[in-house]
């Protein structure tokens, strides 16, 4: 035979060998019979904020589903399969955030993901979360709209903003016995969030908020103007709904205006900015929360969650809610996943995970608390009035109230 | 009355962080005419490198602030070196203006890096309490910028009309290439202006440390109201500018608490914009002049 | 003092100076004469360092300078007095003449700064009565005065002129002859551009002719002065 003949048959030879080994993936992924692959990982997407000026925050979410993850992975992961997060940081941007949700839906492939430390974002990423269908559990964001603008795909494990304010305002007139209101509140979708809430929950009883103030919590150091607002108006509490550093600004102009009244905030009251810029102003300050990592556990599974969220990270949240709520969220959407049947087709597994989670969740003992049904068709909220644990700043460290 | 006077306190005392940072844009826009758009990032590394020197690194307050100010100044020599010098290449040149953005946005993805997203504070040498004046307060923490800004203003204008280097300073904003002629080199020059430029930066962020939680994006927002003083001033005249600064500080407070907190930066730029129409070259520009001093 | 050999400057396409040789001896004052665009001005800032030459030496005392910058030239002791004046308008008579001490600057003190204007301010009184004043507000004979002055304040070794008399007033120019004569008597080197073809051949003991960016004629200022080609080219008009 000459040469040219022999490499012609090599040739044809080797691309048929090609044909065949294409063909036989391309088969595989095509598939959609029986696709419990036990060497695939289960993708969860986690939108998380890296950058900006929350970031700092926005991070304890993202610890407490990594800790989650690690939990679950440590006992065989689910259905056999490891656990996988798809990371990736909103930068604090909606557009961003949008695509994001957009590549999980279709570049990732994910099966769920959690998210929605910040609301701006999240409430971008809602309504795209219900076009690309995945479920997707809002961890911290506490506007109403972050969940509703999703439904049925979104699940809420955060303190809904009118649950809260309900809350606030029943310890409000329970303990200071007030109704005279001032709300201060950040510029971005959490404050204004917060501020809807609390003046709707005002007019329920048929009162207004003396003051609505807001400011810039990046830009603005001096709240000189809007503390006075409030004083001005007689206000005997403020609802306090900046992050970090900037409500310890609204501390200090309280401070030179020689004006102190009892604060109650959220997550935003909760981070160690209030009492970096605050420093003994921030005593006596309420933080409303859903658990309190600076004392005992008293709930086993929370202390297990601390236990290995301080060995893998050298040191307890910054934010409790948002580390606690990351946690028990993603548990519930593994447990979710763990009780559904997986068939390969990504469309219909996440239309089943969904359905187990608004009607087959089961039992769920979390570290925020025990629940039976955490969420139904018609809730997709999982904590309510009872959940909260009321938080007061003691001599520099968040502790757990005895006024609740 | 007392209402009053603590509004203007406080805007005066924010005003000055908005003079020190806009000084350092003059020295440089003075000298060739270019203004460095990464300032502001530039008082955010000060800001950082004070709190990571201070707090990780334990040093005591004045070597942490002399570390801080130094390698602030430092940095500015190297963009100077590495994004302005090849693009300053005459009167109409306005590459730098992107490189000095880049450079900004560089600065800042490196701090996050190193530093995280973290916002800290540095206890101030002044210590936590408040100074009460008639009724109004502010804590002297703040107060100190005052007296701070005054001295910076008062070694510049002494730099520009005694020392040698100030002289060589006007010359080159003057004539360079009778600078050359002079036997001086203007490349030099130049440095030297980048350099104290840095000095000031730095000195801006460690001010700003001690009062407020530094994150590495704080340093556009402030580079772009300095950038507002600056401009609104006319940039060749020290005093001019900080003037400027404190006034700009003073105005934003009134109008948050008058007319409006949410639309606070509107009007606030609204009227800078109104002012320039008034008065294009700035409120104190003074013509036939580079440097007023 | 001075060897220019061979220089030769392009600006772009155009060739401003082709293959120039100009000598210049310690003390002497030679002159440049020329008509406008001849390439005297490129001469002088390529002799400086503010122009570099594409082929060609320049030589201070034996050192060559072609490739060093107008600063460090200007340290080695080769002062220019431009055509276009360059004094630092916005600053004042008395700064652009400290300006003129060059890197002496820094180690001249008050007292001994005063002492070498006062020979200064002898010569141009007009400079001494405005020596607070901002150099823009000067008129143009008195800042040629104050751009001689700032150049002779650097002691320099070699001053180069490029057309120091031009828009000025007979008086005035005569003034500024008077004082360039000065220099050379105490040792200064002298390269003269001037339009004043026949003044300047008075002043200067040597000539060189540049002519479209080559020397066309050179030799001593009396047989220039006599020679046919230059009365008629140059010399029409004293």
């Amino acid at each position: 035979m000459s040469k040219r003949y022999s490499l012609k048959v090599w040739c044809a030879a080797w691309m048929a060998v090609m044909v065949l080994v294409l063909a036989g993936c391309g088969g595989n992924k095509a598939a959609s019979g029986d696709g419990n692959k036990s060497d695939k990982p289960i993708l969860i997407g986690m939108s998380t904020e890296a950058t900006g000026d929350n970031a700092m925050n926005s991070i304890n979410l993202y610890q407490g589903v990594q800790i989650a993850v690690d939990q679950i992975n440590a006992k065989g992961g689910l259905h056999g399969r490891t656990v996988e997060l798809v990371v990736r940081d909103t930068e604090q941007n909606p557009t961003r955030g949008i695509s994001i949700i957009r590549d999980f839906g279709q570049k990732e492939g994910v099966l769920g993901a959690v998210g929605g430390f910040y609301s701006t974002v999240m409430l971008a990423q809602s309504p795209i979360i219900m076009e690309e269908k995945f479920p997707f559990v809002v961890a911290t964001s506490n506007v109403p709209a972050s969940v509703e603008s999703g439904m049925p795909w979104t699940f809420g494990v955060r303190m809904n903003a009118n649950i809260t304010a309900q809350y606030a305002l029943q310890f409000i007139n329970k303990y200071f016995a007030t109704d005279k209101i001032a709300i201060l509140h950040e510029n971005g979708g959490y404050g204004k969030g917060a501020a809807a809430a609390m003046t709707k929950a005002l007019e329920e009883k048929g009162l207004k908020p003396v003051a609505v103030e807001s400011f810039d919590n990046a830009k603005d150091k001096d709240m000189t103007a809007q503390v006075n607002h409030a004083k001005e108006a007689g206000a005997e509490v403020i609802y306090l709904f900046g992050q970090g550093a900037g409500n310890g600004y609204v501390l200090q102009a309280m401070d030179k205006l020689g004006w102190k009244v009892p604060i109650v905030g959220e997550n935003g009251m909760a981070n160690k900015g209030v009492q970096e810029v605050g420093q003994q102003l921030a005593e006596g300050t309420y933080a409303i929360q859903t658990a309190n990592f600076n004392v005992d556990q008293t709930r086993e599974p929370a202390a297990a969650f601390l236990k290995d969220f301080t060995a893998k990270f050298g040191h307890i949240p910054t934010t409790f809610a948002s580390a606690a709520q990351g946690y028990d969220g993603a548990m519930m959407l593994f447990q979710a996943i763990e009780r559904t049947e997986l068939t390969g087709n990504l469309k219909k597994d996440r239309e089943a995970v969904k359905n187990t989670l608004e009607t087959n969740l089961g039992q769920y003992s979390g570290v925020i608390k025990d629940w039976d049904q955490a969420f139904t068709k018609d809730n997709h909220d999982a904590i309510d009035v009872h959940s909260y644990l009321m938080s007061v700043w003691k001599d520099g460290k968040l502790v757990v109230s005895d006024k609740q | 009355m007392s209402l009053i006077l603590q509004l203007i306190i406080s805007g005066l005392a924010v005003g000055c962080l908005y003079a020190v940072i806009a000084l350092g844009y003059s020295l440089t826009y003075v000298v060739n005419g270019t203004l460095n758009m990464s300032q502001g990032q530039l008082v955010m590394v000060g800001g950082v490198l004070l709190f990571g020197f201070s707090e990780h690194a334990g040093l005591p307050f004045p070597l942490a602030f002399a570390a801080s100010i130094l390698l602030v100044a430092l940095l500015n020599l190297v963009i100077e070196r590495l994004a302005i010098r090849k693009f300053d290449k005459g009167a109409n040149s306005i590459e730098w203006v992107l490189s000095t953005i880049a450079v900004g946005i560089i600065i800042q993805d490196v701090a996050l890096y190193f530093n995280g997203p973290d916002e800290g504070v540095v206890p101030s040498p002044a210590g936590s309490g408040m100074l009460r004046i008639m009724d109004a307060g502010i804590y002297w923490k703040e107060f100190i910028f005052f007296p701070i800004v005054g001295v910076l203003l008062a070694l510049l204008i002494l730099f520009y009309q005694k020392s040698h280097w100030g002289l060589w300073l006007r010359a080159t904003a003057d004539n360079r290439t009778a600078v050359e002629m002079m036997g001086i080199s203007s490349g030099r020059v130049v440095a030297v202006a980048y350099v104290l430029s840095g000095l000031l930066a730095g000195i801006g962020g460690a001010l700003m440390s001690t009062n407020y939680a530094v994150s590495v994006d704080v340093g556009l927002p402030l580079g772009l109201k300095a950038i507002s003083v600056a401009i609104l001033a006319g940039v060749n005249n020290p005093k001019g500018i900080v003037g400027t600064g404190l006034l700009l500080g003073v105005a934003e407070v009134f109008i948050g608490q008058y007319i409006s907190t949410a639309f606070r930066e509107m009007f606030v730029y609204g009227i800078v914009i109104l002012v320039l129409y008034w008065k294009p070259m700035g409120l104190f520009n003074v013509r036939k002049t580079v440097v007023k001093v | 003092m001075l060897s220019v050999n061979g220089l030769s400057v392009r600006y772009g396409p155009v060739e401003a100076l082709k293959g120039v040789d100009i000598e210049v001896e310690k003390g002497e004052i030679v002159a440049i004469i020329g008509s406008n665009g001849a390439g005297k001005t490129t001469l002088m800032q390529t002799i400086l360092g503010l122009v570099k030459p594409h082929s060609g030496k320049v030589l201070l005392e034996g050192k060559d300078i072609t490739a060093m910058p107008a600063n460090r030239t200007a340290n080695l002791g080769v002062s220019l007095v431009p055509e276009g004046r360059e004094v630092f308008g916005t600053l004042s008579v008395l700064e652009n003449m400290r300006m003129g001490l060059k890197r002496r600057i820094g180690s001249v003190r008050k007292e001994q700064f005063n002492k070498e204007l006062e020979p200064l301010f002898d010569r141009f009184p007009k400079l001494y009565e405005r020596r607070t004043q901002l150099a823009y507000t000067l008129s143009g004979g008195e800042q040629q005065m104050l751009v001689l002055a700032r150049a002779m304040i650097s002691r320099p070794k070699l001053l180069l002129l490029d057309e120091p008399s031009l828009g000025l007033a007979p008086i005035i120019v005569n003034e500024i002859f008077e004082a360039i004569y000065g220099l050379s008597k105490e040792g200064t080197s002298i390269l003269l551009v001037e339009q004043m073809a026949h003044k300047a051949l008075n002043l200067a003991s040597r000539g060189y002719v540049i002519d479209k960016g080559s020397v066309a004629m050179h030799g001593d200022s009396d047989e220039l002065l006599r020679d046919e080609r230059m009365v008629e080219a140059y010399l029409g008009a004293h």
